[in-house]
């Protein structure tokens, strides 16, 4: 009886917050610095966890891991943890990660593969992502395949552009008959200056109002980056900062949502 | 193979050609799309068929045919888009001195900037400076030089089976296969062009070659001395300023603010598109210099719906006949139309008078609503119109007045001038009665369909701040005096345009586009007792696109828009629409371009649809109309196989949510997927 209650109250829970957040069920970008930039990153170059937003800007620098956790509005059934893992190959950059989100009376599971390459200057990425979902207790789960396809370029030194397209192939959740969400998104990242970059997203679920999402990265001091961005549908703010060496690095902000409150999130890379 | 099959191979295809391109490459000129885009960006499919299959074919042929602009004379000037009589006599003058020996020389012409030079270059060369042949008639090598044969074909099809195709025929069921197939055989040369057309439409029966729904065809003498055209066959007619006689298209009101208000005639042009009634038949020529002579003698059938006996509407313009109904009015009624025009160069302009005679064998009545009070009705009909199209100092100076048989007058007149060596103005005035009928018109104002019932005031201004950016706008105010469609009385209205070009260098161009447009209508609301009253309220519909093209390499171009749309019906509350897209153009080889787009939209009505104009087939126009929910992408290639033979390939997708049926009646699709599959092919030699 009290796991039905449990399992209702969880539902409830991420109904109600989906129809407020417009994201149904888990978040679907992923890093402690997009959070921090309002989840603008559509267009950030080399992103470390582009795998999750546009894989065209995947970082083919260097071979890199990471960890990313996120505690929805300071719920513990409402948490985000990933991971990814990426490594520049003569044939282009490959990827590799995960997403769990929710316990064991409903959650959300992803695994993503991710190529980039270029041609011509064109930057231009795959992700194939298996979905799965399941309520806990026999409640029924689900699984599907999706394709995000993503592009971008760089218009001239430091301005950026990148446009992404999530589950072009319209999955839907097999046995739950629930389509899987699929966003269009279309963004700006230009660095102002030696100090400052500056993103802009305008984001569109093809069932959710529009969203623009605008964030800015200053170096505050060697190493140290501060963050803030905001995010409208649903409308929220937020603040964070990044540490880094060469090998390493480090990223946390906390998201504040209109109503429902502080989201933190943190990360950790490591390079190879 | 099923449909399904079909679909997942396809969608494969797609991904494959986007996202794996080849490695070499260059790049082409996309202008004659460019123009028909910000021609027909904000015109309903329907609409736009009309006209714009002659428009795109028209603007297509000119650019495989430019004019040359160290030989060609006034009127062949006048034919390409951005040359108004102005530039064209500059352009005269100027060769005089001395022949252009480079096409970008123009920009040292009088009145020509780089906005105008980039609406004419698809459409002039320099070619040869010589003499032409003259008066070697008799010589094959006269009929011959330059002679180009063309064969198309060209096959269509919605993937998805609609009603139409599943009900039987006796039940009203379309008679054929859903395949729309066209094929064309053409040979032009400097003084000839030979010409068959031939088309089905889906649902439309083909019975053999000879068993085309649609057929056309034309023998053409062109340039010849003094004899300037000479068409046996099919042709189209544009005259002065449209109000008399028009066919074949036009630019109208858009995103080029001047230089399209006034129209630059084309007089008799061959005929050979597939829009199935803006044409003539029979035998037009036209002959003469400074004077110019032309007459016209057509009799072609026409279909029209029946009243009672011999009393019918006026012929319809869709050319479909699918079904046992549509099949039996099929040629039901007979148009004759005799006319002429004379056109005097004189040291104050181009002084032109046009007019005919149509009779129809039916007798043609309009149908009952208040908004057809003045439309025609009868069997026969004239209109006799003069025009004028000149200069005063800088500004070039044009218009039109008609008269029609029941004695209806129309008029419009306008000025392009240039505000010193950054600015040009456009200002045109219109007024056509309401019972102003003269329907093989096109005059410039809101309706689409004939000039009629329609006074309106254009103010359009394109101002370069500096060799980047460009602003233009344009106010437009209008009224109706008697009823229109949907009205019981008088409606007036305004829209306007802002539009800020950014060029950032060669490769990158923003733009940001601003419309709004306020007219009244009526609505019905229910008063305190419980009875419904009509008001008049006011329509509004605003949009604001920011759209961002960027050549990334020589091979690669990439195209974003987003475009917000709102519109309040009178008496209703606001609603919004919404696209965005994303197009990536990729030219791996010379011979090879790859299409690509994926689009978003999401409106709340139809009043908030969006529209995007999208790359297709040779002379096919698509310009498609978006609304509910969904998702769209598409892919176009175009394949030049060898020296002699083209190849292009279209396949587009469009998913809608929460559709379980899309369409209604015979168009009716059970599913939330339309999508269409085109092929077509050119042999050149």
């Amino acid at each position: 009886m009290i796991r039905i209650q449990h399992l209702l109250y969880k539902i409830s829970l991420s109904v109600v917050f989906g129809l407020i957040t417009s994201s149904l069920f888990a978040q679907l970008t992923m890093g402690a610095k997009g959070l921090g930039m309002g989840q603008a990153t559509t267009a950030i170059p080399g992103y470390e966890w582009a795998l999750f937003a546009n894989p065209a800007l995947l970082n083919s620098d260097n071979a890199a891991i990471g960890f990313y956790g996120l505690r929805n509005y300071g719920f513990a059934e409402l948490t985000d943890m990933s991971a990814t893992g990426s490594v520049p190959t003569k044939l282009g950059v490959a990827a590799l990660g995960f997403h769990r989100y929710g316990d064991n009376l409903f959650s959300e599971t992803r695994i993503r593969f991710g190529y980039k390459n270029d041609w011509q200057m064109l930057h231009f990425g795959v992700v194939a992502n298996y979905n799965h979902i399941s309520f806990g207790a026999d409640y029924g789960s689900g699984g599907a395949l999706g394709l995000d396809v993503g592009i971008a370029a760089e218009l001239a030194e430091d301005l950026w552009i990148g446009a992404r397209s999530t589950n072009v192939n319209h999955p839907e959740y097999g046995d739950i008959d629930e389509e899987l969400a699929r966003e269009m998104a279309i963004g700006f990242t230009y660095g102002l200056n030696e100090l400052a970059v500056f993103a802009f997203d305008v984001v569109k679920d093809v069932r959710f109002p529009v969203s623009y999402r605008g964030g800015l990265e200053i170096a505050v001091i060697e190493d140290l980056k501060g963050r803030v961005g905001i995010t409208t549908e649903p409308l929220s703010y937020s603040l964070g900062f990044g540490y880094g060496k060469d090998r390493w690095s480090f990223n946390f902000a906390v998201q504040k949502h209109e109503l429902l409150g502080f989201s933190p999130g943190i990360d950790f890379m490591l390079y190879f | 193979m099923t449909v399904q099959l079909m679909r997942i191979l396809l969608f494969a295809v797609f991904w494959v050609l986007l996202l794996f391109p080849a490695t070499v490459y260059s790049q082409d000129t996309t202008s004659v799309e460019e123009q028909l885009e910000k021609a027909f960006e904000e015109v309903d499919a329907e609409e736009s068929g009309v006209a714009g299959e002659q428009l795109i074919q028209f603007l297509e042929d000119l650019s495989s045919n430019p004019i040359n602009i160290n030989r060609a004379g006034l009127d062949d000037l006048l034919q390409v888009p951005g040359i108004n009589l102005k530039i064209a006599r500059s352009i005269l003058d100027y060769r005089n001195k001395k022949p252009f020996e480079t096409s970008e020389e123009l920009l040292e012409v009088k009145g020509i900037g780089p906005a105008t030079y980039g609406r004419m270059q698809p459409y002039i060369t320099i070619g040869e400076s010589g003499t032409q042949l003259r008066d070697m008639y008799l010589r094959p090598g006269y009929w011959l030089a330059n002679h180009k044969f063309d064969i198309f074909s060209r096959y269509q099809q919605n993937l998805e089976t609609r009603e139409g195709y599943t009900r039987p025929a006796s039940s009203g069921g379309y008679l054929g296969s859903p395949v729309k197939y066209y094929q064309r055989l053409r040979m032009t040369t400097n003084h000839l062009s030979l010409n068959l057309t031939q088309e089905k439409d889906p649902g439309e029966v083909l019975t053999g070659v000879t068993g085309f729904d649609y057929t056309s065809g034309h023998i053409a003498f062109i340039n010849n001395g003094k004899l300037n055209d000479l068409v046996i066959g099919d042709y189209s007619l544009s005259f002065g300023q449209g109000l008399v006689v028009w066919s074949g298209g036009t630019f109208g009101k858009g995103r080029e603010v001047t230089g399209t208000v006034s129209k630059n005639e084309r007089g008799i042009k061959p005929y050979s598109s597939a829009q199935e009634t803006d044409f003539f038949r029979g035998i037009a020529a036209s002959y003469g210099e400074r004077v110019e002579l032309t007459a016209f003698y057509s009799d072609r059938p026409r279909t029209a719906s029946v009243i009672s006996g011999d009393t019918t509407r006026f012929p319809s313009t869709n050319g479909f006949h699918r079904t046992m109904n549509e099949k039996e009015r099929k040629n039901n009624v007979d148009q004759l139309t005799v006319g002429g025009r004379m056109r005097v160069d004189t040291r104050i302009g181009l002084i032109g008078v046009t007019g005919y005679y149509n009779s129809f064998s039916s007798y043609i009545t309009p149908g009952a609503s208040l908004s057809n009070r003045y439309s025609f009705q009868g069997s026969e009909n004239s209109v006799l119109g003069i025009d004028y199209r000149g200069l005063l100092g800088n500004a070039f100076l044009f218009g039109e007045f008609a008269r029609s048989q029941n004695g209806g007058h129309g008029a419009v007149g306008g000025v392009e001038a240039p505000i010193g060596g950054d600015t040009e103005l456009a200002i045109l005035y219109r007024n056509y009665q309401r019972d102003f009928q003269s329907f093989f018109a096109s005059g410039f104002g809101e309706s689409s369909s004939s000039p009629q019932n329609e006074e309106g005031f254009y103010v359009g201004l394109r101002h370069n701040l500096n060799q980047k950016i460009t602003f233009s706008g344009y106010f437009d105010q209008y009224y109706f005096a008697s009823p229109t469609f949907g009205n019981t009385q008088a409606t007036g209205g305004f829209d306007m345009l802002g539009l800020t070009e950014v060029f950032f260098n060669s490769r990158l161009n923003v733009y940001l586009l601003l419309r709004s447009e306020i007219r009244d209508e009526e609505y019905v609301v229910t008063n305190d007792l419980g009875t419904e009253e009509l008001r008049v309220g006011q329509e509004k519909r605003s949009s604001i696109r920011a759209n961002f093209e960027y050549w990334v390499s020589s091979a690669v171009r990439l195209r974003s828009r987003v475009e917000l749309v709102r519109h309040q019906e009178a008496g209703e509350e606001w609603k919004s629409g919404f696209l965005i897209y994303q197009d990536l153009r990729l030219q791996p080889l010379n011979k090879l371009r790859i299409d690509g787009r994926i689009s978003l939209f999401d409106t709340d009505s139809f009043n908030t649809r969006v529209y995007q104009f999208e790359s297709d087939l040779l002379y096919v126009m698509s310009n498609t109309v978006l609304y509910d929910q969904g998702q769209r992408a598409y892919l176009t290639v175009k394949y030049d196989a060898t020296e002699f033979l083209d190849i292009w390939f279209k396949y587009g997708v469009t998913v809608f949510e929460d559709m379980q049926v899309l369409g209604s009646g015979l168009s009716e699709v059970e599913g939330n997927i339309r999508d269409s599959i085109g092929l077509q092919a050119r042999l050149r030699f």
